[in-house]
């Protein structure tokens, strides 16, 4: 028996030892996946205790099909799709408060705000250009927005990227290159 | 050449040069795509696009989960279900409660039949010698004697 399938039996019995141990295992990935589509720390954090809540509570209906991995991505997607429509909702999307790596996210600019002249610093380059990234991102579609994330981002696989969108991979490629496209431009406009 | 068939030959190659980009793409095809950039400044332009944007995305820091995230959702899960969530499952949610319903069902009309059918009307099979045997010494045979 694979450690998967073990942790997942445990799951099942319920056994808190075993949630430890997925939420230590997977937790990095799905709060990282939680923040690029969702932009703000804050945001993600609930977003990806709901995650795992739910997985824990519908850890019935894992068939094993797919990885236990993809099916928690698939949680996670369907999660970030209802709460940026939720966010979209409360005209809040273009409020979303950015994290600033280095100056500790509360205090930084906010989507369409000016940007602050680029520093020499190499270090403080690269945070830039993540501000910058994350900015783009979030001005994209959501579809758009979880197909690069888990291509680029997260470095899966078009098999398993098919299995949490639910498309066939010949869309999902054409999807992601237009989608890559689209935020080359809205990195342009942002840089 | 009209202009048609020309943006038709672009639209082909630039839906290829993500494929391109991420060596995906059939040995045969990636020949068609160089020969046409090698001519072709505008999807020359879009692969260069591409390849930036890709290596802009992997190069984003992976953003690590707060510290005890952990502990929070558990503690989340256990103020929502009232300390009820965690704990290794009863008997009654490892077998569902209908199939148990079911068997209880089965084993009553069983118990049932067979009563009906039992001619002591009791579990105990019907026996005249032990019953005889067991009455026997506390009352008196009411067989005329000899």
């Amino acid at each position: 028996m694979s450690r998967e399938t073990r942790l997942v039996r445990r799951l099942r019995d319920r056994d808190e030892r075993a949630f430890r141990e997925m939420v230590d295992e997977y937790g990095d990935r799905v709060f990282n996946l939680t923040y690029r589509m969702l932009g703000s720390r804050e945001e993600a954090e609930d977003l990806a205790q709901e995650v795992f809540i739910t997985v824990f509570k519908s850890i019935d209906t894992f068939r094993g099909d797919s990885k236990f991995s993809t099916w928690l991505y698939r949680i996670t997607a369907n999660h970030c799709k209802n709460r940026i429509k939720y966010l979209a909702r409360r005209h809040d999307r273009g409020k979303a408060e950015l994290d600033e790596r280095a100056e500790g996210g509360a205090d930084g600019p906010s989507l369409g705000a000016p940007k602050p002249s680029p520093r020499p610093d190499i270090q403080l380059e690269g945070a830039e250009m993540e501000r910058v990234l994350q900015e783009a991102i979030a001005e994209l579609e959501e579809e758009q927005r979880i197909l690069v994330i888990l291509r680029d981002v997260e470095d899966l696989s078009y098999e398993e990227i098919c299995v949490i969108t639910e498309l066939p991979e010949g869309t999902v490629k054409s999807r992601l290159h237009r989608a890559r496209l689209a935020l080359r431009k809205k990195l342009l406009k942002h840089m | 050449m009209s202009e048609e068939p020309q943006n038709q030959a672009h639209e082909e190659i630039e839906a290829k040069l993500s494929d391109y980009v991420e060596g995906s793409l059939p040995a045969a095809e990636v020949t068609v795509v160089e020969e046409h950039l090698r001519g072709c400044s505008s999807c020359t332009e879009a692969l260069a696009a591409v390849k930036e944007t890709v290596n802009a995305l992997s190069g984003l820091h992976k953003i690590p989960a707060p510290p005890h995230f952990d502990r929070d959702v558990a503690e989340t899960i256990r103020r929502r279900s009232g300390g009820r969530f965690f704990g290794r499952r009863a008997f009654g949610d490892r077998v569902p409660l209908e199939l148990l319903a079911i068997l209880a069902l089965a084993l009553g009309l069983a118990l049932y039949f067979f009563l009906r059918r039992s001619e002591t009307g009791s579990l105990r099979p019907f026996d005249r010698g032990s019953q005889h045997h067991e009455s026997g010494d506390d009352t008196p045979d009411v067989a005329p004697r000899p």
